[in-house]
């Protein structure tokens, strides 16, 4: 379960980036996370990651509390960012995956072993990290994320620069994990890859939670908030399954 | 892959090395900073002989190292390039200061091969040591001095290795920039313009850099400590490299 409750927060305290949000989230299920740019996605994720302690409010993650618990929350959850290139420290995928943990432990080997298969990237093991195409960079990341065993996973427009196969290949993996049961967060502006896996959609304009609830309940409302529905939403007034 | 990993050739995940090379990886990391450090100090001590030694050496390290592709991370063209420039600086300035030419070129060639020494030595060690072994190996030299703050020397080295390409391309792309928008100035101006975008851009980036390391966790101290076996055989072994490239510097 994720509870936030009046969350201010802002990089310098005259220009709050976030006013007031609050929000719960059910655990096992994937939310969306959209608004325009500069509505303040990123700086909320980083918020639920445990990055940043709110200048008011509070946030609860799995029972966690921030401010307070940051650390413990930051062990709980996941967060791929957008640049996946800075996230990437290893020199190659084996060496990325195992990075933050210990290479003495067989088990981490193991598990590490495990995740590269489950990203298809086993056979790029020993590549170069600089080898990579970007799809296999962000799953890299994903990967290496995966390895510290968060049960919250927060994503940062995970499909932003992957091209259409990178795109199935990513929300495959999304599915995945919402089966293994873990909580997934994905921030975007782009909502046609990852509504029909959505079960809540957030929307953020300027700082501020304008609305929450089933996708559906708020794609009407989206364009005004600078938020492009989808194609085949706006042609046929429903979700079409099948597009991806 | 799993039948190297399953016979301990490679726990860390780094690259998988060939028959031959697969001792130079596995040997402890610390063993190859030190015999690194040694050569550093000795190679400047080094007449052309033991030099000569050293390159011999080094270059039978770079054929047996593991993936020897990666010994060419930095391009071939801008090595030359900074060994040119030295070599000519030094020749320059030994004949500024009244030596016989030969003498001039005998002294700059002698740097430019210590330099060369030095950038292969580094070469060397990066391709049969893993950046997670260096910084395993720092955060332990550094455990008797700095306590339990080691991790962050580790950390840094790990962050240090990773920013040099990443700074490379961005002062690559910054002047591209400047070249493809035509900027018509005076080389004052575009040399302030090009100064301002690397720095607005590497802000950014050591900005985000900072985020991702803190979301993978690996601003803790845990991220950074590993059980890795002290083997005095590799010890010894490693002594007898320093022990020789100490005695090759009195040749």
């Amino acid at each position: 379960m994720i509870r936030a409750e009046n969350l201010t927060f802002g990089y310098s305290r005259k220009t709050p980036v976030l006013r007031d949000v609050g929000f719960s989230l059910e655990p096992g299920g994937l939310a969306v996370l959209s608004g325009a740019n500069g509505s303040g996605k990123s700086t909320l994720l980083l918020l639920l990651a445990g990055l940043f302690t709110p200048q008011q409010g509070s946030i609860s993650v799995q029972g966690r509390v921030i401010p307070g618990e940051e650390k413990q929350v930051r062990r709980r959850t996941g967060l791929l960012l957008q640049e996946a290139e800075l996230q990437i420290l290893g020199t190659t995928v084996g060496e990325d995956i195992l990075l933050g943990t210990d290479p003495g432990n067989p088990e981490n080997l193991r598990r590490a072993e495990g995740l590269a298969s489950r990203m298809g990237l086993s056979p790029l093991w020993d590549t170069p990290v600089e080898h990579l195409s970007g799809g296999q960079r962000r799953k890299l990341c994903l990967a290496s994320v995966l390895m510290g065993g968060p049960r919250i996973l927060l994503y940062d427009e995970p499909f932003s620069g992957l091209d259409y196969p990178a795109v199935r290949e990513f929300r495959q993996i999304l599915r995945d994990n919402a089966e293994r049961g873990v909580t997934q967060v994905v921030a975007t502006h782009d909502l046609e890859p990852v509504l029909d896996l959505a079960r809540e959609m957030l929307l953020l304009d300027h700082g501020e939670l304008v609305g929450q609830g089933p996708p559906e309940s708020l794609l009407d409302r989206a364009a005004e908030h600078g938020v492009r529905p989808p194609c085949l939403w706006q042609r046929e007034g429903s979700l079409v399954e099948g597009l991806w | 892959m799993k039948e190297d990993t399953l016979a301990g050739i490679r726990t860390d995940g780094g690259r998988s090395p060939g028959a031959a090379g697969a001792a130079l990886h596995r040997t402890d990391p610390l063993v190859k900073l030190g015999v690194g450090l040694c050569l550093g100090i000795f190679t400047w001590q080094a007449g052309p002989v033991g030099l000569a030694c050293y390159l011999a050496g080094l270059v039978l390290v770079g054929l047996l190292a593991p993936g020897r592709g990666e010994l060419r991370p930095v391009s071939l063209r801008a090595v030359i390039i900074l060994l040119l420039l030295w070599v000519l600086l030094k020749a320059g300035f030994e004949l500024w200061e009244g030596a016989a030419p030969f003498a001039a070129l005998h002294q700059a060639g002698l740097l430019g091969l210590r330099l060369m020494i030095l950038i292969l030595g580094g070469l060397c060690l990066t391709a049969v040591t893993s950046t997670r072994q260096i910084g395993l190996a720092v955060d332990r030299l550094l455990r008797p001095v700095a306590g339990e703050r080691s991790w962050r020397g580790a950390l840094g080295l790990a962050l240090m290795i990773h920013f040099l390409p990443l700074t490379l391309r961005i002062l690559r792309q910054a002047g591209m920039s400047l070249r493809m928008r035509k900027v018509r100035r005076g080389a004052a101006t575009r040399l302030r313009l090009w100064i301002q975008t690397v720095l607005r851009v590497l802000a950014r980036t050591t900005w985000q850099q900072t985020l991702a390391i803190a979301a993978r966790g690996l601003d803790e101290p845990e991220a950074w400590r590993g059980r890795v076996p002290v083997s005095w055989r590799q010890i010894g072994a490693g002594a007898l490299l320093a022990m020789g490239i100490a005695a090759a510097a009195w040749i």
